[in-house]
């Protein structure tokens, strides 16, 4: 099949009623829970997880791409209105965002968020598309030793960026990968690791493991009262919501005046697209990597924290640009650079669609579709978001904690219609316990994540490389996978003396 | 003893250490199991065996861990990291006992076809009791819309079947 032949059958796939609704339905639950403040946009997108099951390729990834983009500027509603981030990346966005609501000019922080969002997943998208059609006939060369040594840099990586030290960052890895060893061994089919239980021998499901490390640690760990506390005065302090209901004819901010901000903005995609793909970074620390690259360099540089719109647009193009990055090793090669590029998989999985080497080749059109899906989806988050700013803004009084009791049966429900599993509910408690435990030990749950993805790939290439490899050598005779080692050996040397100098 | 020594500390670097210990022993009793299982010592034809992997796994992660008993504590390693939203454990102990004994009895007794809205509605309600919510209005609409959603959702929409038990 050509590309052009491709295109055309994705259009077919993608032009079906259907797959709009859930798109536009994904856009507003993931701008809806990011604007709730302590409800991560990654908790939406794994709550819908489940229901993707009984969808078509196209529209589950439609529904959860939704949610995803739309994620990313619902967390900047709150943190601009109220002054409380609906999740850590809008962290960096209230910092000038709420500035701007104290003078009286939500409005024009909220547009420049949303504009500098959305054209950051713009250039995203193209970035994804115009990157993963080469890498995709690359990765069909790629054998064991290859994809063992690609495995092995994302590794480091995964442990190097771990904010809270490289041992967490080790330990997370080490726990993702001893969940991955549990069940039959693949090569001898034989259980390993179950403890005598029959329910694990199929091994651990990537939805269990996904939604009781996100979904059900998250739950659990209460939000606390402090927090909600914070919240209610930062609320009842606010005007923010008031001068939103009543926009002030000052203000605005006109299309022109924020193309004026195009040096945030381009630093902000440069940041995005860079810390998205490489796995670990996320969202959180592009957009303060950004924000701070931002403050050195830009026009107003001296005024960053003061409320200036610059502001708000590098943090907010640095935190949107990862979108479709994130989602480049996991399509190309099969590796989920992170947990949201991990739930992508799950999804596919459901689908019998394995991410990996193989996916353009077996399901050209089901790619285009997918990149279709992600261009119409920006258009459809700045509509959505646009035309229900003072809808979604009044999300920001919601109290998170009544919300808990009603998210946690839709947990235990929709892990148990996926697989017909009781042993999965299980599973789901006793994995969101070890996440509490890993949060508690300041061990990024992401990294339990993605390491528990690739964690069975590893084992897989490095036995397979075994039985064809007649020496040790056959792991360096390829020069891809000796520069894999060697970017992977001197960036994490560079970036270990980097931290600690 | 140097290491119990170093386990001593004072408060954030003291419960530090008490998880890396924590986490070491849990390594080892692993590493005992491990190599205690037959798989451990059946031959497989990539020569490397079942074990070799989780074998490797557990000792990186002892080693991490019991490196991590001597280091000196980072300030900024036991901070929260940028954005994090602060959360605390208070409904830890009721939360997964309350999932897993509703979770084992609905697998022992199954449920009917309108038990999900039924149970899925009783367990809301006695979360919203241990949140300490006392807003009447609430404790009737949430319970009762969660389970509205669950049934339209899973049941009427998706057409999941529930299993049927003793009583279903």
């Amino acid at each position: 099949m050509t590309w052009i032949e491709a295109l055309d059958a994705g259009l077919r796939l993608v032009l079906v009623w259907h797959n709009f609704l859930f798109l536009a339905l994904g856009v507003v639950v993931g701008v809806a829970f990011a604007a709730v403040p302590g409800l991560s946009g990654i908790l939406a997108v794994t709550l819908l997880l489940p229901f993707t099951f009984y969808m078509t390729p196209v529209a589950a990834v439609a529904l959860l791409m939704g949610a995803y983009k739309g994620t990313m500027f619902g967390g900047s509603i709150s943190a601009i209105t109220f002054g409380v981030p609906g999740d850590a990346p809008a962290a960096a966005t209230k910092l000038d965002g709420f500035e701007l609501t104290k003078q009286r000019k939500p409005y024009r922080a909220l547009t420049t968020a949303l504009y500098s969002s959305i054209s950051a997943n713009l250039v995203a998208d193209l970035v994804t598309i115009l990157t993963f059609l080469p890498l995709a006939a690359v990765a069909l060369a790629f054998g064991p030793r290859e994809i063992f040594a690609l495995l092995f840099a994302a590794m480091a990586v995964l442990v190097i960026f771990t904010q809270s030290g490289v041992l967490k960052g080790i330990i997370g890895t080490m726990v993702g990968f001893l969940l991955a060893t549990i069940g039959l061994d693949r090569i001898a089919a034989y259980p390993r690791m179950t403890f005598g239980i029959v329910e694990l021998e199929a091994g651990i499901g990537l939805i269990p493991c996904i939604v009781g490390l996100f979904a059900f640690t998250e739950l659990m760990l209460h939000f606390s009262r402090g927090f909600v506390e914070a919240q209610k005065s930062a609320v009842a302090e606010s005007e923010g919501l008031e001068l939103i209901r009543h926009r002030s004819p000052d203000d605005r901010l006109s299309i022109k005046e924020w193309l004026g901000f195009w040096r945030e903005n381009l630093i902000g995609y440069a940041s995005g697209v860079i810390l998205g793909i490489l796995p670990g970074p996320g969202a959180t620390m592009s957009a303060f990597t950004s924000y701070a690259f931002g403050s050195r360099l830009a026009k107003n540089k001296g005024k960053y924290g003061t409320g200036v719109a610059e502001g708000v647009a590098s943090a907010e193009s640095g935190n949107s640009a990862t979108v479709g990055p994130t989602l480049i090793p996991l399509f190309a090669f099969g590796i989920p650079g992170s947990g949201t590029a991990g739930l992508f998989m799950a999804a596919f999985m459901l689908q019998g669609i394995t991410p990996g080497p193989g996916l353009y080749r077996d399901y050209p059109d089901v790619m285009f579709a997918v990149f279709i899906i992600m261009l119409v989806g920006t258009v459809f988050n700045l509509v959505i978001s646009k035309g229900l700013i003072p809808i979604f803004a009044r999300l920001g009084l919601v109290n998170p904690r009544i919300l808990v009791p009603a998210l946690i049966p839709m947990v235990i429900v929709g892990v148990y219609a996926v697989s017909y599993r009781w042993a999965d509910v299980v599973l789901v408690v006793l994995i969101g316990l070890l996440g509490i435990a890993l949060r508690r030990f300041r061990i990024p749950i992401a990294s339990t994540v993605v390491a528990f993805m690739i964690g069975s790939l590893f084992e897989m290439h490095l036995r397979r490389g075994l039985i064809i490899a007649d020496s040790w050598t056959y792991w360096f005779s390829s020069p891809i996978a000796v520069g894999l080692y060697v970017a992977a050996i001197v960036g994490a040397t560079l970036l270990l003396r980097q931290r600690h100098s | 003893m140097k290491w119990v020594k170093a386990i001593r500390g004072k408060g954030e670097e003291r419960a530090e250490r008490i998880w890396y210990a924590i986490v070491a022993g849990i390594a080892v009793g692993l590493l005992v199991y491990v190599r205690t299982q037959p798989f451990a010592h059946m031959r497989t034809t990539d020569k490397l065996g079942m074990a070799t992997f989780p074998t490797i796994v557990l000792a990186v992660l002892l080693l991490a861990s019991v490196l991590g008993l001597f280091q000196k504590t980072r300030e900024e390693h036991s901070k929260p990291p940028k954005g994090e939203i602060p959360t605390e454990e208070a409904g830890i102990r009721i939360l997964p006992v309350v999932s897993l004994v509703g979770a084992s009895l609905a697998a022992t007794f199954g449920l009917w076809r309108f038990d999900p809205i039924i149970s899925c509605s009783c367990l809301v309600l006695l979360l919203l009791l241990i949140e300490r919510v006392r807003d009447w209005r609430l404790l009737v609409c949430l319970p009762i819309g969660t389970g509205g959603v669950i049934y339209v959702l899973f049941i009427w929409l998706l057409d999941v079947y529930f299993p049927r038990g003793l009583i279903g």
